[in-house]
């Protein structure tokens, strides 16, 4: 490891806990913990919804699938970017109006119900922490490839200052650490990607000429289809991402950083200004790193590609450059894991804790003791199997939260703000059947097993064909939805169901700041 | 009894003001009659609102939704856009970019449009300041 990469990522610790020390000072009741007292600006919470999404899995595996399968890898950026259109249509703003930290409150502030609160808190908590598991073991594995420090070091050190981010700064201290973040990454991506630029004389046509030349799929380089092969492959990937995106707790809790509806609706628009941007650029370091790179040698240092832009930074940049890449990489797991831990830490405390076992009965003093003692155990849990899961495929976790957040939280979330007839059994039974699909689905399917031993955790034919099988399970969450409604309807009485009320706070926000 | 009520409110309200404040929801719901919101949301105004609202919503995410699907699904069931293009790219790479300024453009109409809403939600509230 070298004196350069050790001194950054040191850089990076220091600046991450001096934001966490500020961020501590601000941070006295539940409000500042959830929400950052809700007083992101609009410009602050757009770099930190796009933080959320330039994950390291868009900063590196986006480049790197682009370099290695071509058109194939595009859909990631693309698809994202859509899922920020039905966030803005349809999410933001009535969530900013209903909810207070969770997304579970969201849902409660309709019907006023335990066992939905406590599904949705379930489903919040099975999302976040198998997402965090997934970035924890991708964190893990990064830090091992880019400085060779071991696996379990690098997930136990990751996994302790996202524990102290959130512990001290709540979500203060993880918004400003993730808009830093997405400050640096965008810099750096802009740099890197005007020095590939620079390599090819500012020629377009030269640099995918030299992409074609360099990768093994010659001229179908440039073509859709070397990654997917199955059109309904295709379709269910872009379906999960569009609508999995809009689902993902700690995502939506961002909203509510914010003081009202105009400045959710704000910082949605100008973010996808912010990974747009960012997501083009990905495009381009892509294609560089197949040029300069070479295919065989993103692969030898990672099958996935994952490697593709650092290996690119090192040619154009040299040591340094591989360094600052690597920092930054850094830098994103860490941002993403911290809010993950707070999606999932108030998941538990808010909902589970104080409203379902306390009946909202609790003071503000004990809600920051028990967001707390929440935040430890769920970054223990997930530090622990992500330690376990070292040697796993853990590719299958991403497909398998995307698919959840789309089939079991966006479909209750849009039926409840949307569909007067919805009930609370249509909301209970939706997100179950969901959640379970989705799960079942994915463990049966291709990403869990197969015939090669090794590939896979388990050996043996899939039973379920699908890779990805979102184009199933969302039909299957609104089915739920459908069913349970009309199987609840003679129950559902008037006087459980708030629609009128939450119909006319989303829309015009009233009540907001009382609340 | 009229003026002992009467005398008996102002602490109250001063109390509660403070109160919203720092401490937020309980004393404020006891404080307020709730507003009678099925009258609300059928008001002419809140009405209107909802119909406008909807005549702009739903055909925009159906067309943004067409727009998007389109590139994945013509990029696997057809060959239209293998053909090559300028630099170098092929079709499917201009529709992919497309799409990133799809997504900027239709944000940009929601601003307007949202802009246009905030203004109807302020009369809306004006309108029944009395019931709220």
């Amino acid at each position: 490891m070298s004196m350069t990469a050790l001194l950054l990522f040191f850089g990076v610790i220091i600046a991450t806990l001096i934001i966490t020390y500020y961020a501590a000072k601000r941070t006295h009741d539940p409000n500042d913990f959830y929400t950052a007292g809700g007083t992101l600006s609009a410009g602050q919470n757009s770099f930190a919804v796009a933080g959320d999404f330039m994950s390291a899995a868009s900063f590196l595996g986006i480049a790197g699938v682009i370099s290695l399968a071509g058109f194939d890898g595009a859909y990631m950026s693309v698809g994202n970017l859509l899922a920020f259109l039905y966030l803005m249509f349809l999410v933001a703003e009535p969530l900013r109006n209903l909810g207070r930290y969770t997304m579970a409150d969201v849902i409660s502030s309709r019907f006023k119900d335990k066992s939905i609160r406590g599904t949705a808190a379930t489903s919040t908590l099975v999302v976040s922490v198998f997402y965090m598991i997934a970035q924890l073991v991708g964190a893990g594995g990064l830090i091992q490839l880019l400085l060779g420090i071991d696996y379990a070091i690098s997930v136990i050190v990751v996994g302790i200052l996202m524990t102290v981010y959130v512990l001290f700064g709540g979500m203060t201290a993880t918004s400003w650490v993730q808009i830093s973040k997405a400050v640096l990454l965008l810099g750096g991506s802009f740099i890197l990607t005007f020095m590939v630029f620079a390599k090819f004389d500012f020629s377009l046509s030269e640099m995918i000429a030299t992409a074609k030349a360099q990768s093994p799929l010659a001229d179908k380089f440039m073509q859709p289809g070397n990654q997917y092969k199955s059109g309904l492959d295709v379709l269910s990937l872009n379906l999960s991402i569009a609508f999995g995106v809009a689902g993902l707790p700690h995502v939506l809790i961002r909203f509510f950083t914010v003081k009202d509806a105009v400045t959710a609706r704000k910082s949605v628009i100008y973010s996808t200004w912010i990974i747009g941007i960012f997501f083009v650029m990905t495009i381009f370091l892509g294609l560089g790193a197949i040029g300069l790179v070479g295919h065989q040698d993103i692969v030898t240092a990672n099958p996935a590609g994952n490697m593709a832009t650092p290996l690119l930074a090192r040619i154009i940049g040299g040591d340094f450059l591989f360094a600052f890449v690597s920092a930054i990489a850094f830098a994103t797991i860490l941002a993403v894991v911290s809010g993950l831990v707070l999606a999932s830490a108030s998941a538990f405390a808010h909902d589970i804790y104080g409203q379902i076992i306390k009946n909202g009965k609790i003071s503000e003093r004990e809600q920051m003791k028990v967001a707390r003692i929440a935040s430890i155990m769920v970054s223990v849990i997930s530090i622990l199997l992500a330690l376990a899961a070292k040697n796993l495929n853990v590719a299958f976790l991403i497909v398998l939260t995307m698919g959840i957040a789309a089939s079991a939280n966006l479909p209750v979330i849009l039926l409840t703000i949307y569909w007067r007839k919805f009930n609370v059994s249509g909301a209970v039974i939706g997100m179950s059947v969901g959640l379970l699909s989705a799960v079942i689905l994915v463990l049966f399917g291709p990403n869990v097993w197969s015939p090669v031993e090794g590939a896979r955790i388990l050996t043996g034919e899939p039973l379920f064909p699908m890779y990805n099988p979102t184009i199933i399970t969302i039909p299957l969450g609104f089915l739920g939805a459908f069913i349970g409604t009309l199987m609840g309807s003679k129950k559902a009485k008037l006087a459980d169901d708030h629609y009128d009320e939450i119909l006319f706070k989303m829309h015009t926000g009233y009540g907001l700041n009382s609340k | 009894m009229e003026n002992r009520s009467h005398g008996e409110m102002t602490p109250m309200d001063s109390y509660n003001s403070e109160h919203t404040e720092s401490h937020v929801s309980t004393t404020d719901k006891k404080s307020r009659p709730t507003p009678d919101y099925t009258k609300l949301v059928q008001a002419e105004d809140f009405k209107a609102l909802m119909q406008a609202k909807k005549r702009f919503t739903i055909p925009s995410v159906i067309a943004f939704t067409i727009c998007y699907f389109s590139l994945p699904i013509l990029a696997t069931y057809t060959d239209w856009l293998n053909g090559e293009t300028i630099f170098g790219f092929t079709y499917v790479w201009l529709y992919a970019f497309m799409q990133f300024f799809m997504i900027w453009g239709v944000g940009f109409l929601y601003m307007g449009r949202a802009a246009k809403f905030d203004r109807d939600v302020e009369a809306i509230l004006d309108n029944h300041k009395e019931e709220l």
